[in-house]
């Protein structure tokens, strides 16, 4: 009987050390599913030979000496914007996970887990999926640059505080905060100090660093948040 | 079945590393080695060198659960007449001379080709040292056990 022959995923392979290529080319040797193409050792090669031999999936070693694999892995997007990126990697910490999926990775595999792991997130980006530790989903999933982590205790602030935040926070002095809002400028010195004691800060630098960690003021931002 | 002429060199193999366990394996067995045995982490290889009496330990700098040096106290303590071999991603003075201190007879870099590694293995099989070069004068030689050892 004919076997149905299916094409074979193409992938790429970046290490640096020589054992680890030999590992991963002896074990996918044993992947009907798989077809090495190609491998490289630093990031210059690899970017080099994936532009040429096309591959469907590169696996990416994330701890070249020559360039972080973060970095490799964005420019092997712009170079095969095609080619699945799984991150291969000794690191199991949430930051390098989440680093890498921003970089573009569609997968992350660690070094420890057993080299079958490989294989299933070849053949899981390849069709059209990602594969990341399930622990960490809501992390790679949840907005880049968070500002901090005390979020839920966050402090309730009025909208006319807001506002004054935002004012002194843009450099104004009391007295233009208190023109700009058509308030007295007692009333501007009322909410400045209502300001500093809910939020616990006492400087208008650290007002200011406040304002631009919550949104509050346009430096540096898209759009102006204020209404 | 055909009897080997040579007696092939018997290595246990250390590395929490499935992946370069599979490297190392997949190439030594082609250059006619005989891995043994294989352990991801300290307290497996202790559990199960003795038995084995490996000639030659391949033995992994970083594993989890101990410093690369201890594990080779351990082993040395364990199988005496094994000699170590350090296979280390970390190329610097520091780890090499601790290595060297704790009884291995090699150190190799994970950077440098495979075939450095089977170097290495002949040539601690036979009673020699390899260690990067340049850093060979400044490895301390292997103390003697107490006891002696037949050559």
């Amino acid at each position: 009987m004919k076997k149905k022959s299916q094409p074979r995923i193409k992938v790429f392979l970046v290490d640096d050390h020589p054992v680890v290529r030999e590992g991963v080319r002896s074990y996918l040797a044993t992947q009907e599913a798989i077809l090495l193409v190609g491998e490289a050792s630093d990031a210059a090669e690899a970017l080099r030979k994936v532009k040429k031999l096309a591959p469907e999936v590169v696996v990416l070693d994330v701890n070249l000496p020559s360039l972080d694999g973060g970095e490799l892995a964005r420019k092997l997007r712009q170079t095969a914007p095609r080619a699945k990126i799984i991150a291969f990697s000794v690191h199991d910490s949430q930051e390098h996970v989440v680093r890498m999926a921003r970089c573009g990775a569609h997968g992350y595999v660690t070094k420890d887990a057993p080299t079958a792991k490989l294989v299933e997130a070849i053949v899981h980006v390849h069709k059209g999926g990602i594969y990341f530790p399930s622990s960490m989903t809501d992390a790679i999933l949840a907005p880049e640059a968070k500002p901090s982590p005390d979020e839920a205790n966050a402090v309730v602030l009025t909208v006319r505080e807001r506002e004054v935040l935002a004012l002194l926070a843009e450099g104004l002095a009391n007295k233009e905060v208190a023109r700009k809002l058509g308030i007295s400028v007692r009333t501007a010195e009322t909410h400045r100090e209502h300001l500093s004691h809910k939020l616990d800060i006492m400087t208008i630098a650290g007002l200011t660093k406040y304002a631009i960690q919550h949104g509050l003021t346009s430096l540096g931002l898209p759009g102006k948040p204020r209404q | 079945m055909k009897k080997e002429k040579q007696k092939k060199i018997r290595v246990f193999l250390i590395d929490d590393h499935p992946v370069v366990r599979e490297g190392v394996r997949t190439y030594l067995v082609s250059r006619e080695i005989e891995v043994v045995g294989e352990a991801a982490d300290a307290p497996e290889a202790f559990r199960k060198v003795a038995k084995l009496a490996p000639e030659v330990i391949v033995l992994d700098v970083n594993l989890p659960s101990m410093v690369g040096w201890e594990v080779a106290l351990g082993l040395r303590r364990l199988v005496p007449k094994s000699r170590i071999i350090a296979f280390s991603i970390h190329s610097s003075e520091e780890y090499v001379l601790r290595m060297a201190r704790s009884g291995a007879r090699g150190y190799v870099m994970k950077s440098q080709p495979t075939s450095e590694l089977f170097d290495a293995i002949r040539q601690v099989s036979r009673g020699g040292r390899y260690f990067p070069a340049g850093m060979s004068e400044t490895v301390p030689p292997v103390k003697k056990s107490p006891r002696k050892r037949s050559p």
